[in-house]
């Protein structure tokens, strides 16, 4: 296993780690230059003592950055990326998140302050599928101030309407602005969701593999459209996939997630097909 | 082909499988409840149902009332009062299902499993649908009669309530089935509770809402229809009269124009619902 970063390695004192990330102050003048964007120390996330889940994971993910997970069904990748978010409570281990840091629980404040921040896209989409594809884009507004006004488009500011037609140009389907969600293909609902996420002007943009319910052609339009324009507004993106072409093309760094725990930690151009076939076997 | 055979041959003389029974098991204590029910079934039928005899001595009778009912009564003043009684019975029906829907809302969002912001005072707005919805409209009436007095208010009133019990609950359920993956998706995005009732959990559960409301319109209707029986207003009056005073010829209009009214309505609601989708 290659550790991510040396400040959070096993090796550094795990009381001072504990004791830093306790409190909801910056980390050091250090990380300030490195621009943390997402750090993980030794967490842990089980349902009884047998279902562990995650065994100890510790990274560290820099502004800009588009990391790749993998791993095998059960690996924990979903898992990990709900933990980071507080929809799932961890058992154990530190997390900080776009300056917001917590232990098992984030409270109603961080959690609020970790999800004003994110844009969030999952494997299905996501899209309520009896309204139109520019309301569920304007959706992408709602936990932000007044955010009563993005129930739907047309009580919705200009501004906003605008912003949502943007994104979904963004994503080159303006002209279904109108059309309900359920009219739409696979693709096409996957790729208004990721203009749901990027509307909010996310400075982090975590992915549920979204592209895992999509034909090759269309996992691969959905998969290169998200990762352009993540680049383009220098969103750091983290995705999880099974798709290990997806994994290596579409990163900069590929995280191997194995019996909750991390298998190699990697820059996308160096992962071999030996790396990727120790991630499956059993 | 012979090899497929053999090794299956070969299969069976190695594998000794046991296969469960026909039939599920049935555990004593549940074979005593069936028996006990059956007996109560026989018992009631029994006790409370009519005998061939008095079902063959009721026929002549119900000729002679029928008799007695036509031709309807067709006296124009008659009818005008009838109208009125009419408009009177649909406007409790529709006054008390609008107002009931309006406050089912609320009361089913915050009873509605995994969608209340109550979490565990739910079963409380849960217990009150219940409540509202086992005593019967009738009961509802009396209540409501002895409260705020004879008349159209105390029906309204009834069928608020009635309309509560029945919305309150098939909404909640409508709620509780809408569509997990948006919900999860604007829960990760840091929306309100109260964000994702309104931006999915009501746009997703909207046919089913309009569909409840419907067949509560329905049942509000034929509900407003006997609530004048014990003096809450509408047409039910004018029927009760009708048969207090033997005056069949105008019970038979009445019926008949109730009769009307409901068909036109489900004619209505049934367009209306085809529209929904």
């Amino acid at each position: 296993m290659t550790s991510p970063d040396p400040v959070l390695s096993d090796n550094t004192p795990s009381k001072s780690i504990s004791s830093e990330l306790m409190s909801d102050v910056p980390l050091s003048d250090n990380s300030k230059v490195m621009a943390p964007i997402l750090r993980v120390q030794n967490l842990k996330k089980s349902y009884d003592k047998e279902n562990v889940i995650l065994n100890g994971i510790s990274l560290h993910i820099r502004e800009g950055e588009t990391v790749a997970l993998i791993g095998s069904n059960g690996a924990g990748k979903s898992t990990l990326l709900k933990c980071l978010v507080g929809l799932h409570e961890n058992t154990d281990g530190d997390v900080e998140v776009l300056g917001t840091r917590f232990k098992r629980t984030a409270t109603r404040q961080q959690r609020h302050n970790i999800r004003k921040q994110i844009g969030f896209v999952f494997q299905n989409h996501g899209l309520v599928k009896r309204l139109s594809a520019h309301t569920n884009v304007v959706h992408g507004f709602l936990g932000q101030k007044g955010s009563w006004r993005a129930f739907n488009q047309a009580f919705a500011p200009q501004d906003w309407r605008e912003k949502a037609m943007h994104a979904l140009e963004a994503v080159k389907l303006s002209d279904k602005a109108k059309d309900r969600a359920d009219s739409l293909s696979g693709g096409q609902a996957q790729r208004v969701a990721i203009a749901r996420a990027l509307v909010r002007e996310p400075r982090l943009l975590i992915a549920d593999e979204p592209a895992a319910s999509l034909d090759p052609a269309s996992g691969h339009t959905v998969m290169q459209q998200f990762v352009d324009l993540a680049r383009e507004n220098n969103i750091t993106l983290i995705f999880t996939s099974h798709d290990m072409e997806h994994a290596v093309s579409y990163s900069d760094r590929v995280i191997a997630l194995k019996s909750g725990k991390i298998h190699f930690d990697k820059p996308s151009g160096e992962v071999s097909k030996a790396d990727l076939h120790g991630v499956f076997d059993q | 082909m012979s090899a497929p055979i053999a090794s299956s041959q070969k299969l069976q003389k190695a594998q000794k499988i046991e296969i469960y029974s026909r039939f599920p098991r049935i555990p004593a204590l549940h074979f005593a409840v069936y028996v006990g029910l059956g007996a109560l079934l026989i018992a009631s039928i029994g006790q409370v149902s009519p005998s061939p005899e008095r079902l063959w001595d009721g026929i002549p009778r119900i000729f002679n009332l029928m008799d007695r009912m036509l031709p309807p009564e067709t006296d124009p003043a008659f009818l005008v009062r009838m109208g009125w009684r009419l408009l009177e019975t649909l406007q409790i029906a529709i006054a008390g299902t609008v107002f009931g829907v309006i406050l089912s809302l609320p009361i089913a969002w915050l009873s509605a499993r995994r969608i209340s912001p109550l979490p565990f005072g739910s079963f409380l707005f849960k217990g009150l649908v219940s409540l509202f919805r086992t005593i019967p409209d009738l009961v509802w009436a009396l209540i409501f009669v002895v409260t705020v007095g004879l008349g159209a208010v105390a029906g309204t009133m009834t069928i608020v309530v009635d309309t509560i019990g029945f919305c309150g609950r098939f909404f909640a359920e409508a709620m509780e089935d809408s569509d997990q993956e948006p919900q999860v998706a604007l829960d990760a995005i840091g929306a309100s509770k109260f964000s994702i009732l309104m931006s999915v959990v009501l746009p997703d559960a909207m046919p089913s809402l309009i569909n409840t409301t419907l067949f509560a319109l329905e049942k509000a209707i034929r509900s407003s229809v006997v609530l004048g029986l014990v003096g809450a207003g509408g047409i039910g009056q004018e029927l009760k009269s009708a048969f207090d005073l033997f005056q069949y010829h105008k019970a038979s209009a009445i019926i008949l124009s109730i009769f009307v009214i409901v068909l036109i309505m489900e004619w209505i609601t049934d367009r209306l619902r085809e529209k929904v989708k």
